[in-house]
């Protein structure tokens, strides 16, 4: 048992126990990585922001019930997955492609290929972030924890409930839409130059 | 449009899943394949882009407020972590289900007959109950070397029942009684194949659906199992995880221990199944590019291995 989990085990005992700043202590460990979790599958604030404290308020609610076998982080993950999921699910009609706000921003300083390889980067990333939202939410939740938590297979699978196999299969489902969607980009880009 | 078999094999190799014994050799392959070099930069373009997406960054008074808004909701809706509130739900709970676990209960009762050899009819299967049988197992065909059979040991199938209710807690309906059932052992002697020829008395286990089963607003997290005369169990489900199947069919680990045994008794033809197991060391990755995975982790070039897998499982406990 890693350091941090064996830490965790203590707090949930002490909430069991009665002690509030324990789990306030759990909370103020993991709430950036569960608002993230939520926020890169939703990319909306307010919901992500809603979601990330109705996780916090759901695992606090079955505290009891939190199994041994499972470390804390694992077990907040999945909460937030599964209410995310259920979220996106619900909601993906009313969840807007929100513009890219990053954009790019030529710097000044920089050298023309510093710059262009800027562009293309910001222009991919708008990309992906527009077809993530198309993705179906199991895809996008293993894309998401893979990516940005670099999470284990084997940590996927206990977060998404399923075996490795299925979070490999989701993964790569999902890795091969974003990369079509970069490909049919550039093949519209090419487009584009020739008419030009 | 060209191809190749080795590209599922990428991502195992990108996110650093890959043996090193199996690294060498996909390194080469790389180093010759422009299909796999061409996918596997655009993976990693793929990994990179979405990095670079920009995150909104809420402000520190956000984070600053996190857990007094958070524990705000607490205090608002009178929620406990304790044991006496959540006993007392759950068996409200448990009362709205008992229909659905009567039913099972029933269909244990009649499955559990049927394996013990009491005066049920023959090999049954109907929609509304689990059938457990004992089939015929194919005979072996393979060219490969027998296994050969050490001991036989006594597994306990532990028919169990978990789902999960709105509020994420786990009911589950668990029948410990269940009667024992002989098992061969095969030799560990590193080669897996063997396990594929196998020429025994084995018992196929399928999965089952139990979702018609129940009511009311829970999932089915974990089911299983029954005992079944298909012994291409297996190379359906492959065909169907990968071909055929929504994004919304996951093959649970246990379907994984149940394919593993359906191989035991499918008489290994060569082309899939625990071949594939043992020379990838982990991961099965069937020789048709149109397959999907089906991970084992783990030391799963041993038998051992392998049977505490299962036990891992909670499909099979020994005695």
């Amino acid at each position: 048992m890693r350091v941090g989990e064996k830490e965790d085990r203590i707090l949930v005992d002490k909430v069991l126990a009665g002690d509030t700043r324990a789990f306030g202590k759990l909370v103020e460990k993991y709430k950036k990585r569960i608002y993230y979790l939520a926020y890169r599958m939703t990319r909306d604030h307010d919901s992500a922001d809603e979601l990330a404290q109705e996780s916090f308020v759901r695992a606090y609610q079955a505290m009891s019930g939190f199994k041994r076998e499972y470390s804390f982080y694992t077990w907040i993950y999945r909460i937030c997955v599964n209410l995310t999921i259920n979220f996106l699910k619900r909601e993906s009609q009313k969840i807007s492609v929100d513009s890219f706000e990053g954009g790019y921003q030529l710097l000044g300083g920089s050298d023309r290929s510093d710059q262009l390889e800027r562009m293309i980067a910001s222009e991919q990333a708008a990309i992906i972030k527009r077809t993530l939202n198309t993705l179906p939410p199991d895809q996008k939740a293993v894309f998401v924890l893979k990516t940005y938590d670099d999470m284990s297979y084997q940590g996927m699978a206990k977060v998404m409930n399923c075996s490795i196999g299925t979070v490999m299969s989701r993964l790569f489902r999902a890795r091969h839409k974003l990369r079509k969607a970069l490909e049919i980009a550039d093949v519209q880009e090419d487009r584009e130059d020739e008419r030009l | 449009m060209n191809d190749c078999r080795e590209k599922k094999r990428l991502q195992i190799y990108l996110d650093g899943w890959m043996d090193k014994s199996e690294m060498g050799l996909f390194e080469s392959h790389l180093r010759k394949c422009d299909v796999c070099q061409t996918a596997l930069v655009e993976f990693e373009e793929v990994s990179a882009a979405a990095l670079e997406i920009v995150d909104h960054a809420p402000e520190r008074e956000y984070w600053d407020s996190f857990f007094a808004r958070v524990n705000n909701r607490i205090i608002s809706r009178d929620v406990s972590p304790y044991e006496e509130p959540k006993k007392s739900t759950f068996r409200i709970k448990l009362a709205s289900y008992s229909i659905g676990i009567m039913t099972l209960g029933a269909a244990l009762i009649v499955a559990f007959n049927l394996i013990s050899g009491n005066s049920f009819g023959p090999d049954t299967v109907t929609e509304s109950s689990i059938n457990i049988v004992t089939p015929t197992v194919a005979e072996t065909k393979s060219d490969l070397p027998l296994a050969k059979i050490e001991e036989s040991i006594t597994v306990e199938p532990e028919i169990r029942v978990e789902v999960e209710d709105s509020d994420n807690r786990v009911i589950t309906a668990e029948l410990n009684s269940s009667p024992s059932v002989s098992e061969p052992q095969v030799s560990s002697s590193g080669d897996l194949a063997g396990l594929a020829t196998t020429e025994t008395e084995l018992k196929v286990i399928e999965r089952r659906d139990y979702q018609s089963m129940f009511r009311g607003p829970f999932r089915i997290t974990h089911a299983e199992l029954r005992l079944s005369d298909d012994e291409n169990f297996l190379t359906r489900l492959l065909a169907e995880y990968g071909g055929l199947a929504g994004d919304d069919f996951s093959i649970s680990p246990n379907v994984v221990a149940e394919g593993i045994l359906s191989s035991y008794a499918s008489g290994g033809s060569g082309q899939n199944e625990s071949i594939f197991i043992a020379r990838s060391n982990g991961i099965i990755d069937p020789v048709n590019p149109n397959w999907g995975y089906l991970g084992i982790p783990g030391d799963s070039v041993n038998t051992e291995s392998y049977r505490r897998y299962m036990i891992e499982l909670d499909l099979t406990r020994t005695k």
